[in-house]
């Protein structure tokens, strides 16, 4: 018997499980209890002709558990005075139009939500709900209980102004192409007829129409390009849109002219033309930029930033950092961004505060330390109280670096523009010396020939040739899950040829679970657990999830908490010092040996002063597809190399059984960072694949950071591409695409270059009209934006 | 030939009328989600009943 896929993702069913669901009356197989879940929710909610609807299977589902879902924050967020409330949300794990269906089916019946409409272009979702009879989470865990991922995001300022631009750019195109088609028709009329037999009064009227259809192109369509040309005058630094000003103002008065005067000729076809290819080449190359703002923004407003504040019972509950007020007193965890501006009375720690200074080196904080909000706790556990908030405090001032970086152009746009203001004064030296020598030879067509001059050089290819390029690629990215921050670390990959891991969280995923555990001390195993568990409240690193897991019922307090970065932490229990972590942690701290070696996961130990009280095995799950991608990178001549801070044995196990012949275990954050650059000394571009916080300096330092799902707030600032697929094959795809890129941004600066070159002897001669030599021009820019647009539709590899 | 004396004018006023008309469908939304309705089509007839009575309710 050939074996069914699951009825819902269509993944095959791994043997021996019996999951089933009933639909339509059979039995169906499905893969994982995530899938059984969402298939069993949607048939209960009598949704079940969603199966038959659809057109693609969907997307693998995992149970989530509900520990580890933080809807919570967002109602923080989502406090409202009134009672109906507009909510947007961003939808993942849409594949085909009946999950539309699905998804305002079913959310349509929640009780409290008014409307939930889901638009087809961009997947994104507006809900207009009652905020008496249902809260943010529910609706996101609707949304979830059917197998999508919601995440409500702000239509920010950024997206009006997206939409107000695409709109305007589609009006503009409207007017131009209307008006256009009538000028051309005129044209073509008079071209085909000629001038001579034509009564002179209908000759006049034609002319005039012409000018009439022409007026609205000028002073709407064009009006961008008059704009920009006159800021671009105005700081001396003229860019491409001063020869396409120039070109469309010249034909059309030099027109108008001959209008007036009945004599001569007149271009009002390629004042329309030469609008009309404009507008269409800036459009397409807009649309480009929009993918892109709209993958980064999915980021930047995924979770809102919250804060663990104090509450009059002495607790710490979770809160919105915006609500924060002077002399509330928080708690922050290391690894943790620090919510707001504060001063530190109790702990001490070390901050990353790049950022904000753009000083790589942590910073030490004690009691009565400043910290800034935005800045990085990376050390250990510190209780601090905020002294500012609002307009003054330094996270709005973050807020406002963010914009000013998003608005300021990347270098590789600037070197483009640079290039083109060489450009561009050259072809204006050239229009104006072909200009006086037809001038002064008596040339009849010489204004003509220097107008096709003007246009036909316009260097619009050239200046397009990269950006389009790298927006194409981002966003071809962007949709099999990989977010690239920075277009120019493409460039960079293509010639990388050392590929650096991190082992926990990059090629494992992360999600540790505790195996074994062995008592050496007097303590039993649940008291053990219990003492693990309370010391790992505190900290972020990977490793102390596999603790978190069960939320222990019990609390014990702790004081004095003290993180060692990457290594462990210590903290002191009943008046009794306790330390946790890494086998050279431990060692250091309670002065004994541990024996490890026989383990296959990676031990964390708990000690006293004294004696190794236990010793817990945590084992972690290799990601999907990590050996094949290892495999492809050795056998496409990359260096590969696995960097750990953890005990030889596990690090050689997985380094086995991925396939990595270099690895280095126990290492610091600094021992990395001294790899990385020992590496990098021998003239070889480094990527760094990590994932934690102990990644941040390593990542920064690294020619092309990726970090990874789940990697923590530290590790996404710092890295230049973020893959949020759990599939590592996506690197494969990163680098493939990458050298694709490279080669189609060579592409297009050769066409352009080839193009405005050959082109410029051409037009010269005077063998080409205005109007072709508009055509000309943005065909080129055509072409260039269409070469670039291939790298969207690539087969996935 | 004298026709086109009064036929341009008036193509000339249809261009006017249609740029209104299409500046106000950008305006007002019509462009923001031009797969949507192809699909929505066809999802209408499927209401089930207790909906189809609830949106009556409403009407009423």
């Amino acid at each position: 018997m050939t074996k069914e896929p699951c009825f819902h993702c269509g993944l095959p069913v791994p043997d021996n499980t019996h999951f089933r669901v009933d639909f339509a009356g059979q039995s169906k197989a499905m893969c994982c209890p995530g899938c059984e879940a969402v298939a069993m929710s949607i048939i209960e909610n009598g949704l079940a002709s969603f199966y038959t609807k659809r057109t693609a299977f969907s997307p693998q589902m995992e149970l989530v558990p509900d520990a580890l879902i933080n809807d919570k924050d967002y109602d923080l967020a989502s406090e409202h005075s009134s009672e109906t409330v507009e909510t947007s949300l961003i939808i993942d794990g849409i594949t085909c139009s009946a999950c539309i269906w699905l998804l305002e089916k079913h959310l349509a019946k929640l009780p409290g939500v008014s409307s939930f409409t889901i638009n087809y272009a961009t997947r994104r979702a507006s809900v207009k709900s009652d905020s008496t009879q249902v809260k943010l989470s529910q609706i996101l865990s609707a949304v979830r209980e059917v197998g999508y991922q919601a995440y409500p995001y702000d239509e920010g300022k950024q997206q009006e102004q997206l939409n107000k631009e695409r709109k305007g750019f589609i009006s503009k195109m409207a007017v131009a192409l209307f008006c256009g088609m009538q000028v051309m028709m005129i044209t073509i009329g008079l071209y085909l007829s000629g001038t001579e037999g034509m009564d002179p009064v209908m000759l006049e009227f034609l002319r005039w129409v012409s000018c009439f259809f022409t007026v609205p192109v000028l002073l709407f369509s064009a009006k961008p390009f008059f704009q920009a040309a006159w800021r671009d005058l105005k700081q001396l630094r003229p860019g491409m849109d001063v020869p396409v000003s120039l070109g469309i103002l010249g034909a059309f008065f030099a027109s108008l002219l001959s209008t007036v005067l009945n004599e001569g000729e007149t271009y009002y076809e390629s004042v329309c033309m030469f609008v009309i290819f404009l507008l269409l080449a800036r459009y397409i190359e807009f649309l480009t930029r929009l993918y892109a703002v709209q993958s980064s923004e999915r980021i930047s407003q995924a979770s809102p930033v919250t804060a663990l504040q104090r509450n009059g019972k002495g607790q710490f509950e979770t809160v919105l950092a915006s609500t924060l007020k002077i002399a509330d007193v928080v708690q922050i965890n290391a690894g943790a961004v620090i919510p707001a501006d504060s001063c530190v009375i109790s702990g001490k720690t070390a901050v990353d505060e790049s950022i904000l200074t753009g000083e790589n080196e942590p910073v030490a904080k004690a009691v009565g330390s400043l910290l800034l909000g935005g800045s990085h706790n990376i050390e250990s556990v510190v209780f601090a109280q905020v002294s500012c908030v609002g307009e003054q405090s330094t996270l709005s001032t973050i807020t406002r670096l963010v914009d000013r970086a998003h608005a300021e152009k990347p270098a590789w746009v600037q070197r483009a523009d640079r290039f083109a203001v060489v450009f561009v004064w050259g072809i204006i030296l050239v229009t104006g010396l072909t200009a006086w020598h037809g001038w002064v030879n008596e040339v009849a067509d010489w204004f003509s020939i220097s107008l096709s001059v003007l246009v036909v050089t316009c260097p619009c290819a050239l200046s397009l040739a990269t950006p389009t390029a790298y927006t194409a690629a981002m966003s071809a990215l962007f949709e099999r899950g990989v977010v690239v921050t920075q277009g120019s670390a493409l460039e960079v990959l293509a010639s990388s040829d050392h590929i650096v891991f991190d082992k926990t969280g990059t090629l494992t995923e992360g999600s540790m679970r505790i195996v074994a555990c062995t008592i050496l001390g007097q303590l039993n195993e649940s008291q053990a657990r219990d003492i693990a568990e309370c010391l790992e409240q505190y900290s972020d690193h990977p490793i102390a999830n596999a603790f978190k897991q069960k939320s222990s019922a019990s609390k014990l307090p702790v004081s004095n908490i003290e993180y060692k970065n990457g290594a462990g932490l210590s903290g002191v229990i009943d008046g009794q010092q306790y330390y946790l972590g890494s086998k050279s942690f431990i060692e250091k701290s309670s002065g004994t040996t541990v024996d490890v070696l026989s383990l296959k996961g990676t031990p964390v130990i708990l000690s006293n002063e004294r004696e190794v009280l236990a010793i817990f095995e945590i084992h972690d799950v290799v990601r999907t597809g990590v050996p094949e991608m290892i495999e492809h990178l050795l056998s496409s001549g990359k260096g590969v190399s696995l960097l750990s801070g953890d005990h030889f044995s596990s690090v050689q196990w997985l380094a086995k059984k991925v396939g990595i012949e270099q690895y280095w275990s126990d290492l610091s954050p600094l021992d990395k960072l001294d790899k990385l650059e020992s590496i990098q000394a021998t003239g070889t571009k480094v990527v760094m694949v990590g994932d934690g916080v102990n990644d941040a300096p390593v990542l920064a330092k690294a020619d092309v950071s990726i970090s990874v799902t789940g990697a923590s707030q530290l590790a996404r600032a710092s890295s230049d591409i973020l893959i949020l697929g759990d599939d590592m094959k996506n690197i494969q795809q990163v680098l493939a695409l990458s050298s694709t890129t490279n080669a189609i941004i060579r592409q297009n600066l050769c066409w352009a270059l080839l193009y405005n070159i050959g082109a410029l002897p051409i037009a010269i001669m005077g063998y080409i009209e205005p109007w072709q030599a508009a055509l000309g021009m943005s065909v080129s820019s055509l072409v260039v934006v269409l070469n670039s647009f291939r790298l969207r539709f690539l087969r996935r590899r | 030939m004298d026709s086109l004396y009064f036929l341009i004018p008036v193509s000339a006023l249809l261009v006017v009328v249609i740029i209104y008309i299409f500046l106000w469908a950008v305006r007002s939304g019509q462009f923001d989600d031009l797969e949507g309705p192809a699909h929505r089509i066809l999802d209408e007839e499927e209401l089930d009943v207790t909906q189809q009575q609830a949106e009556e309710d409403s009407e009423k």
